[in-house]
C-alpha cells in the first residue's frame, strides 16, 4: 500500500479510521514510520505532506472455545478534546458554562479550577464550536476550533496557531505578515523569560509547547 | 471641529486631536489538536484596543503638564465616543493613558514629564485632584519631581483666570493664554481674586492658595472643562481603567512612555540643523507629533491585573520600559538619512508592546495637516505675534497669532489647495479672529501645497503666495516680480526660479524689494502644535 500523504485537518487517529483500523497505534506505533515518528512526536499534530505507511489490514486469528460466548474487545483508542480557557492574567476562567457542538449532540460543560474542559470525540470530529452562555471576558460567544489543524511546533505555522490561541498574534495562517509572528515571538519570549531576539528556536518551542499544552 | 472625513472610524478631528474606533477584529479559528493522552489546548483572549483618543502638544502648555482650557472641545469627542461604545456593549469601555515626549532631551527626563502629562489627564478625567497636587508640590507620590515642569509659577493665576476670578491689566479676561504675567502675585488684586474664590467655594477667606483652596481650584477647572457636549458631567470612576485602579499609583491605567514611540523621526540632517541655536522654536515644531498623550478603550470585560501588567509605573524608571523593547529598539530610533513617520515605515516605536496596542490605532495613523507661513507687513518685515486667519470660500477655518519670529502655524484636518490668508499686526485690537466683521488689512490667496508641486502652475502658485498675482498669466506676474526686484523685466520663469524658489521655502528675500503686502512661506509640514493660537474656529457643530 502506498504511503498515505496528509492532508491539513488530518491527525493519526483519523487517518487510521479512513483506512478502517480503529486504533492509531497500528499506524504510529508500525515499524514502517519510525522515521516518521522522530519527525512527528505528536501523533495528533501531523503536517500537510507528511507520509504515513499504512500496513495491510491483517486478519487476526483468535482460538475460543465453541458453543461458549467470547468476548473481544476494540483496541479503540479514547479521542479527546481537551482545552484550557485562562483570562489575560494567566488565571483559569473557573466554572464557566459552555456547550460543545459538532461532536455528536450538543454536550454541556463547565470549566474547572483550572480552566479546563474536556469532551471525548470521534476520530472524524474536524470542526466544533464552543458556546458561552455568557462569554467571558474578552472571548467571543463562540468559539470555532479545527480538530487536527494545529501544525507541528517545528513549523512556523504550527508556532502561529499556538502563539495565535495564547493571544499574542492576530493574524493569518500560513503567516502573511511577518512583522506581526515576530512581535508575537518577542513578546512570548519576554513574558516567559526567553532571551527574546523574535527567533522560534528550540528553546522558544519547547516554551511555546509546555505553555501551549502539545 | 471638523468630522472625520479620511476614515469612516474617525469620529471627530481637531487641529489638536483625535477621537476614533479600531478598525474591528475578524475572529480568526483556533487551530486545535485532539488529545490521546494528556495534550492540552490553551486558549487566552488578545488584548486588542477598541477605540482611541488622543490629544497633541497644544493641549498643553509648553514643556509642561498644565492642560489647557481648550481641552474643553476634546474632551465632548472623548465623552462622544464613549456613548456610542456604550450603546453598542452595554457598558463602559475599559481605559488605559499613554503619554509620550519627544526625543531631544534624555530619556529619563521624558519619562518624567509624559509620565506626569499623562497623569494630568488621567487626574482630570477621574476628578483625582490629588494627582494634580502631587504634580503641583512635586511630591514624588503619583509622578516624579521635574523641576522643569513647575506649575507654581502661573498655574494658579490661569485657574483663577480662567474661571473667573483673577483679573490682570484692568482687562476681563476669561483665559489665559500668554505667559506674559505683567501682574505682581502679591498684589492685592490677585489676594481679591483669590478670597473671592474661597467665599465662592466655602474656604477660609485668608487669600492665600494652600491645599484645600487649590484642590478646589483644580476640581473646579476639572469640572468646567470636562463635559459632554450638552454640558453634562464627564466624570470617570476607578472601575473605568484596565486595571480597575487596583494599584494606588495607577499601573495599568496610566503610564509614560518617554521618548520611546515617536510618530516622526527626523532625518540626521534635520535634528543636525536643529540643534544650531536659534532655531529651537523649528525644533520643537518639526517634533511636536511626538508629544501626546493616547486614551486606548478596551472592552467593558477586559482587566489586567497590576502585576501582570508591562508597563512601569508613572513615577518608576524606564528599566521597565526596555524590559518590553524590540530585539532591534535601538534601530528603530535612529535619526537615518530620511525623516520617517510610523504611519508609513512602522518601525518608529521602541517598545514592542505598545505597538501592538497602536498598530491599527487611527489615533496614531493619522496625521493632522498643515503648513507654516511667515507673516510680513509692506515693507517685508516680518510681524511677530501677528493675529491671522484662514478662509476656504467664506468659511473661517482656522486662527491664530503668529509667534515670536512672525511664523503662523496652521493646523488643519486636511489642506486644501487653496485658501485665503488674512491677517493683521498682533497689537492692532479690531475684533476677535473669528469675526467675520473683524478688518484685516492683509489679504492674499495662497496656495500652501505650493512648494510641493511640479511644473509652471507651481511657480504661479508661489508667486501668487508671495503677492505677485495681478498678472493673467505666468509671464505677466514673472515681470511683476521682476520689475520689484529691479531685474530685466523677461517675463521667462527660468530667470528667477532660482531666487523666487529660495525665497518661498526658506525666506530669503531678495534684496531690492519695494513695499508690498507679501508672506514668505515654509514647506508644508506635518503640523500637531499651533503655538500661540486660539482656538479653531468655525461653525459649532
Amino acid at each position: 500500500m502506498p504511503n498515505h500523504v496528509v492532508e491539513q485537518g488530518e491527525h493519526t487517529a483519523s487517518i487510521a479510521h479512513d483506512y478502517g483500523f480503529d486504533s492509531f497505534r497500528i499506524l504510529y506505533d508500525h515499524a514502517e514510520n519510525s522515521p516518521f515518528r522522530q519527525e512527528r512526536p505528536d501523533p495528533n499534530i501531523l503536517c500537510p505532506g507528511d507520509q504515513i505507511y499504512v500496513p495491510e489490514k491483517e486478519l487476526k486469528e483468535e482460538s475460543g472455545v465453541t458453543e461458549k460466548r467470547h468476548r473481544f474487545q476494540l483496541l479503540g483508542d479514547p479521542l479527546k478534546l481537551r482545552l484550557k480557557l485562562l483570562t489575560l492574567d494567566w488565571a483559569g476562567y473557573e466554572g464557566v458554562a459552555c456547550e460543545m457542538i459538532g461532536s455528536g449532540p450538543a454536550k454541556p460543560h463547565e470549566t474547572d479550577t483550572e480552566g479546563k474542559i474536556e469532551q471525548a470525540i470521534t476520530p472524524k470530529v474536524e470542526e466544533v464550536s464552543l458556546s458561552f452562555q455568557e462569554a467571558p471576558d474578552l472571548l467571543e460567544d463562540e468559539l470555532l476550533l479545527k480538530v487536527g489543524h494545529l501544525d507541528p511546533i517545528t513549523k512556523q505555522s504550527g508556532q502561529a496557531g499556538r502563539l495565535r490561541n495564547l493571544g499574542y498574534y492576530r493574524g493569518e495562517i500560513p503567516v502573511a505578515d511577518e512583522s506581526a509572528y515576530w512581535s508575537a515571538v518577542e513578546e512570548f519570549q519576554c513574558d516567559h523569560k526567553l532571551s527574546v531576539d523574535g527567533l522560534c528556536g528550540p528553546n522558544t518551542q519547547a516554551k511555546l509547547e509546555e505553555i501551549y499544552g502539545c | 471641529m471638523s468630522k472625520g472625513s479620511q476614515d469612516n472610524l474617525i469620529h471627530s478631528l481637531s487641529e489638536a486631536g483625535i477621537a476614533a474606533e479600531h478598525p474591528s477584529t475578524v475572529t480568526l479559528p483556533i487551530l486545535a489538536a485532539p488529545a490521546t493522552n494528556q495534550q492540552l489546548n490553551t486558549i487566552r483572549p488578545h488584548l486588542v484596543p477598541i477605540a482611541c483618543w488622543s490629544i497633541g502638544d497644544q493641549r498643553f502648555e509648553f514643556g509642561s503638564s498644565f492642560i489647557l482650557p481648550e481641552v474643553a472641545e476634546d474632551v465632548h469627542s472623548l465623552a462622544a465616543l464613549y456613548r456610542g461604545l456604550q450603546n453598542k456593549h452595554g457598558k463602559r469601555p475599559v481605559a488605559s493613558l499613554f503619554g509620550h515626549a519627544d526625543p531631544v532631551g534624555e530619556d529619563a527626563f521624558n519619562k518624567k514629564l509624559s509620565g506626569r502629562r499623562a497623569m494630568a489627564v488621567y487626574g482630570m478625567l477621574t476628578r483625582r485632584t490629588e494627582l494634580w497636587e502631587d504634580i503641583y508640590s512635586q511630591t514624588g507620590k503619583f509622578t516624579s519631581p521635574l523641576s522643569a515642569d513647575d506649575w507654581r509659577q502661573t498655574v494658579i493665576d490661569r485657574l483663577l483666570a480662567d474661571l473667573g476670578y483673577f483679573q490682570t491689566n484692568g482687562d476681563n479676561q476669561e483665559s489665559h493664554n500668554s505667559g506674559d504675567e505683567q501682574t505682581n502675585p502679591q498684589s492685592t488684586n490677585r489676594v481679591d481674586s483669590v478670597k473671592g474664590f474661597q467665599r465662592d467655594f466655602g474656604l477660609v477667606e485668608d487669600g492665600i492658595v494652600g491645599p484645600n483652596t487649590r484642590n478646589e481650584l483644580f476640581g473646579a477647572y476639572m469640572d468646567k472643562h470636562c463635559q459632554t457636549r450638552n454640558g453634562e458631567e464627564f466624570k470617570l470612576e476607578l472601575s473605568d481603567f484596565l486595571a480597575r485602579g487596583e494599584d494606588s499609583e495607577g499601573k495599568g491605567d496610566v503610564q509614560g512612555c518617554s521618548e520611546f514611540n515617536p510618530l516622526v523621526l527626523l532625518s540626521e540632517a534635520d535634528r543636525e540643523a536643529y540643534s544650531k541655536s536659534g532655531l529651537k522654536a523649528e525644533r520643537d515644531l518639526a517634533n511636536a507629533p511626538n508629544r501626546r498623550v493616547l486614551v486606548y478603550l478596551f472592552h467593558p470585560s477586559a482587566q489586567m491585573s497590576p502585576e501582570s501588567w508591562p508597563c512601569p509605573r508613572v513615577k518608576e524608571g524606564v528599566s521597565g520600559c526596555r524590559k518590553r523593547f524590540w530585539s532591534n529598539a535601538d534601530q528603530r530610533l535612529i535619526h537615518g538619512e530620511q525623516e520617517r513617520k510610523f504611519q508609513q515605515s512602522n518601525d518608529t516605536f521602541a517598545c514592542r508592546f505598545y505597538q501592538r496596542l497602536a498598530d491599527n490605532s487611527p489615533c496614531e495613523r493619522s496625521s493632522i495637516e498643515g503648513f507654516v507661513v511667515y507673516l510680513l507687513d509692506a515693507d517685508y518685515q516680518r510681524l511677530p505675534g501677528a493675529v491671522w486667519r484662514v478662509r476656504d470660500g467664506n468659511q473661517i477655518i482656522a486662527c491664530g497669532t503668529a509667534n515670536d519670529n512672525a511664523m503662523a502655524m496652521v493646523s488643519l484636518a486636511s489642506v486644501p489647495e487653496r485658501l485665503l490668508l488674512e491677517w493683521r499686526p498682533g497689537n492692532s485690537e479690531r475684533g476677535a479672529p473669528n469675526d467675520p466683521q473683524a478688518p484685516f488689512p492683509y489679504v492674499s490667496d495662497h496656495f500652501p501645497l505650493a512648494a510641493d508641486n511640479h511644473g509652471d502652475d507651481s511657480f504661479n502658485q508661489m508667486l501668487n503666495n508671495l503677492g505677485f498675482n495681478t498678472g493673467d498669466d505666468l509671464p505677466e506676474n514673472v515681470r511683476e516680480f521682476q520689475f520689484e526686484f529691479g531685474l530685466e523685466r523677461t517675463g521667462v520663469i527660468n530667470d528667477i526660479k532660482q531666487v523666487l524658489k529660495s525665497w518661498h521655502d526658506t525666506g530669503g528675500v531678495p534684496q531690492t524689494a519695494e513695499p508690498e503686502a507679501v508672506e514668505e512661506e515654509e514647506p508644508p509640514m506635518d503640523v500637531q502644535s499651533a503655538g500661540g493660537g486660539c482656538s479653531l474656529c468655525g461653525e459649532e457643530e
